[in-house]
């Protein structure tokens, strides 16, 4: 089931859970919780120095107390694909949209080395994919979109992705596909401390502690991370021109992120969580422009306690969150300098319970939102409360899940969202899927808020999508054979776009067309007899996404396909492995796309890992060397935006561990 | 009577031979600072020329024309939109006006005999604009891009109304011209230029269209703020021109109080000024045929301008 592999995806169902209650809080300081962290992460140690152990010399395979909340876990007859903490430090990454990258299952827009890179999804906009660190949503309200290049996958147990329309387990933006990113506990008796440094070309430094203690009753996780570099990458600024260094693209960004679980006894967990991250990073100038000075920083503080406790028959799950993120743009040459913080108090609650064949869940989940800005004429709160009804029917080989939820959004009801997902198990070979959801997203805090321009009136974007996936995978082991195609249908009305208001003087947010986004997707992964090669793999998506109303601003006609989403995308790989010696290569090819002022070029590019494994001073260790851009592709994925041609990044990986004689 | 005295007196010694400049100097703004509309008047008059403002006080946003006299040179961006690229305006005086033009904007003739021949007006880049052009920023190109090559150019076209009807005339003006083959001869104004606009003879109003080669899905992206200044108009010389301006669709004109709007479609917006500029009325979507009523003004000139569909107009109309 777990993979991350596009191909493996399962489709499985399962589901949710959430509730009610909130916080309000003012602002606390930063450096007190980067204190916090550190001092939790010494007295860990401390705790370490304790425990009667003995050295460990071969690696262990984690094993991961799953304690998830089923019904929302997976969605029957929709493709699921998975990353654990193993493969994501196994995947050369420094941040999660080259994970989501590499596996060929979202288009990633990003605007350079280091800098802001968002999501399209089977057709959708930046703002249809639902960014969640462990069932609460992280997006940022004001723009409704996550920066991927901000999560580090390092930090995480678990990433979840979950494709199509979801909107009924996670909420709004969840219309194109939705990402978890989880942590987990471990028990046992057993410290870990994972060391990962990395240099590479452009001055890249990164640093990436991990330490794991697990008890009995007790699991914590502390990890400390710190990664900088200057992204001085040559580039040529126009066909045939000499190659010039990339100016303004320093990048620093440092976090932790401790996780503790307790289990008082075989039904109960209680969990905190705690993710703290500050990224200063300068950004630099488009191809068509002299220079830059600006800069961009983001911190954010979050925290989150967990309740959970089980029974043979049920299971009551809550979660408290409380979210303080502060963002600052500033540019010296145009005088700007504007700061945005936002809070985000949340509160989940819900029952799950077993009924004959039926396994049944009634969540709700109330969130407030607080954001203040010098663009907000006044401070700006939403609330939003949303009860949730899950339910999961299996009967013979069919397995069928449904769902449904109502929002209420600062006093006025959302159109309820419902969905419906069936899975037919044909044999053990064969499975069929299919999906059905109503979805929808609302107006963020800047479009509804943002001084000038901001609409209050907008109305949410909403549609059906409709999906059905066939998956097919060999009986033997050897060779196996993986294949799966998945075919997707998607209506959203009264899309929000920019465009000029009806006075012209200034620009406003409007409902101002629908969109028609359909495709394919296919995955086939085969694992040969041959010992050395472990996987190969060939993955292709064509998304038609076309605008249904023609436009005057911004231009588009009817049945135009939307800006930054390519029909064309396709991948292929293959993992190989030699007594200890492995590599990995990663193809991409992304089709030709619209930009907002030109057709952006079709272009292919190849990664390359070569990963060497040992005992050293009784430490497993890992060395490995990440060739980025192996054939010096010269390309763009956001219009004039220069991406670096090939580069280099070692690293050397280290385990530590210690487990209690038992 | 004696409005008719002061009539034939303007149309003799002033319309008909004197040429009248609109330098702006008469709004009365402190230096290093700008006037957005902000104060609803709805446009400032200078001269024979009235230059309309739209302003949201919602938003603090606005368009079409703004007053300045900002002095700023050097800082680019949005935040620097008011200054002209001299620092100052045309013939070193103080105050000049700055349009943006995202849509077309208009300049009316606001003389009291009627419609004007525009001799011509002084232009030049705003500093936002020209260090856009120069530099390039976050939305839009430099000009003649990394290499210098590309064939780009910032446009004014300047079509004019009579009896609110567009004419087929046009002239144009570039602000950046990036065309040539040599390089060397690629250019950015950087100052203060006459253009001559006499050959559209005699006009109710000016429309200034901006186009540029850095062009996307969402309009221009280049800046389109320009500075004006030292707009020249010259009275009436001809019977026909006399005739021509008593055809307008106001009447009666004179009156004495109530006057029709005619042969116009659905009025979107229409507003009314004094002679000082004042803004009185403002209305938005009037029906056709339109009828308002000016007795409770005192006698005197007034300025209404409105569109209708696409077409701008604008006119004064004697209040006896």
């Amino acid at each position: 089931m777990a993979n991350g592999y596009p191909c493996t995806a399962t489709t499985i169902g399962l589901s949710c859970i959430d509730s009610h209650a909130y916080l309000l809080h003012s602002g606390i300081v930063w450096c007190r919780f980067m204190r916090l962290a550190f001092t939790i992460a010494l007295l860990s140690l401390s705790i370490l120095i304790d425990l009667p152990a003995q050295i460990v010399d071969s690696v262990q395979l984690d094993s991961i107390e799953v304690r998830a909340t089923p019904l929302r876990s997976t969605i029957a007859g929709e493709v699921n694909v998975h990353w654990d903490n193993q493969q994501l430090v196994d995947l050369p990454s420094t941040n999660l949209s080259e994970v989501l990258q590499r596996s060929g299952t979202a288009f990633v827009k990003s605007y350079g080395l280091g800098s802001i890179a968002t999501t399209s999804i089977r057709g959708g906009s930046a703002e249809h994919t639902a960014v969640l660190w462990n069932g609460i949503p992280i997006q940022n309200r004001m723009l409704g979109q996550s920066d991927f290049s901000l999560i580090n996958p390092l930090l995480l147990d678990q990433v979840n992705l979950q494709l199509g329309g979801s909107a009924t387990l996670w909420g709004s933006g969840a219309i194109a596909g939705a990402i978890n990113l989880q942590n987990k506990p471990r028990f046992g008796d057993q410290m870990k401390l994972t060391s990962m440094s990395s240099v590479g070309s452009f001055q890249q430094f990164g640093q990436h502690l991990r330490l794991k203690l697990n008890g009995p009753r007790w699991s914590s996780s502390t990890t400390l991370f710190h990664d900088q570099a200057t992204n001085d990458f040559d580039y040529s600024p126009y066909n045939g021109a000499a190659q010039i260094a990339q100016i303004n693209n320093h990048y620093r960004s440092t976090g932790a992120m401790q996780s503790i679980f307790h289990q008082p006894n075989a039904q109960s967990l209680i969990g905190f969580n705690l993710w703290l991250q500050d990224t200063d990073r300068e950004i630099p100038p488009r191809t068509s422009q002299r220079t830059s000075d600006a800069r961009q920083v983001d911190q954010f503080i979050r925290s989150m306690l967990t309740f959970n406790k089980s029974t043979d028959q049920s299971t009551i799950e809550g979660k408290v969150s409380y979210f303080n993120e502060y963002q600052l743009f500033s540019d010296a040459q145009i005088l700007l300098k504007s700061e945005h913080r936002i809070q985000t108090a949340t509160a989940e609650v819900n029952y799950q319970t077993k009924w004959r064949k039926a396994l049944l869940s009634l969540g709700s989940t109330h969130v407030y939102t607080n954001a203040i800005s010098e663009n907000y004429a006044n401070k700006t709160d939403e609330t939003r409360n949303a009860i949730i009804f899950s339910g999961r029917f299996v009967w013979r080989k069919w397995h069928l899940q449904t769902g449904l939820r109502q929002e209420l959004i600062d006093g006025s009801l959302a159109p309820p969202l419902p969905n419906l997902g069936i899975r037919w198990v044909l044999s053990s070979s064969f499975d069929i899927g299919g999906r059905i959801s109503r979805n929808y997203r609302l107006p963020t805090l800047n479009d509804r808020y943002w001084h000038p321009g901001g609409n209050p009136e907008l109305e949410p974007e909403r549609g059906w999508s409709q999906s059905i996936n066939l998956t097919f995978r060999s009986r033997s082991p050897q060779p196996l054979v993986k294949y799966r195609v998945s075919v997707f249908n998607r209506q959203i009305k009264d899309w929000i776009l920019w465009a000029p208001a009806e006075n012209g003087v200034f620009w406003q947010s409007h409902n101002l067309t629908s969109v028609w986004s359909r495709g394919l997707e296919q995955c086939i992964e085969f694992s040969p007899k041959v010992r050395w090669i472990k996987k190969l793999y060939i993955t292709h998506q064509y998304v038609k996404s076309s605008n249904q109303i023609a436009l005057d601003i911004p231009r588009m006609d009817k049945g135009q396909q939307i800006l930054y989403t390519p029909t064309q995308q396709g991948g292929a790989g293959i993992d190989l492995q030699l007594h200890n010696w492995s590599a990995a290569y990663r193809h991409r090819f992304t089709g030709s796309y619209a930009g907002i002022n030109r057709q952006l070029t079709p272009y292919n590019l190849g990664d390359l890992t070569i990963c060497y494994d040992n005992i050293v001073w009784q430490l497993p260790t890992r060395l490995s060397i990440d060739i980025k851009n192996l054939f010096n592709t010269d390309f763009q994925v956001i219009e004039d935006r220069p991406m670096p041609g090939r580069h280099y990044r070692f690293t050397l990986r280290f385990n530590f561990t210690k487990t209690r004689r038992l | 009577m004696r409005s008719y005295l002061w009539l034939l007196y303007l149309l003799c010694f002033h319309g008909l031979f004197g040429q009248t400049v609109a330098d702006f100097e008469n709004i009365d703004i402190a230096i290093d600072t700008f006037n957005n509309g902000s104060d609803g008047e709805g446009g400032f008059h200078s001269g024979d020329v009235f230059l309309p403002n739209e302003y949201d006080d919602a938003f603090g946003a606005w368009r079409g024309w703004a007053i300045s006299t900002k002095r700023d040179t050097i800082t680019s961006g949005f935040s620097n939109q008011y200054s002209a690229i001299d620092g100052k305006g045309a013939s070193g005086t103080d105050t000049y006006a700055v349009g943006y033009a995202f849509d077309p904007i208009t300049i009316h003739i606001a003389s009291v005999s009627g419609p004007q021949i525009v001799d011509g007006l002084h232009l030049s880049n705003s500093t936002y604009t020209y260090l856009s052009l120069l530099n390039g920023d976050a939305f839009s190109k430099r000009f003649g891009g990394a290499s210098g090559d590309e064939p780009d150019y910032l446009l004014i076209t300047f079509k004019y109304y009579v009896d609110g009807t567009l004419g087929a005339d046009s002239i144009n003006f570039y602000l950046a011209d990036f065309r040539a083959e040599d390089n060397s001869s690629d250019y950015i104004i950087d100052g203060w230029t006459y253009l001559d606009l006499g050959s559209f003879g005699t006009i109710d109003s000016l429309r200034c269209t901006m186009s540029s080669t850095d062009v996307g899905a969402f309009g221009i992206n280049t800046p389109t703020f320009f500075c004006i200044d030292r707009v020249s108009t010259s009275g009436t010389t001809t019977r026909a021109e006399t005739q021509n301006w008593r055809r307008t669709p106001i009447s009666p004109n004179p009156t004495h109080g109530p006057i029709e709007i005619g042969n116009t479609g659905l009025i979107s917006q229409l507003s009314i000024h004094n002679s000082a500029g004042h803004l009185l009325e403002r209305h938005s979507y009037l029906p056709r045929n339109t009828t308002l009523d000016l007795q409770s003004y005192p006698a005197g000139t007034y300025h209404i301008s409105y569109s209708s569909a696409s077409i701008y107009y604008s006119g004064t109309v004697f209040r006896k």
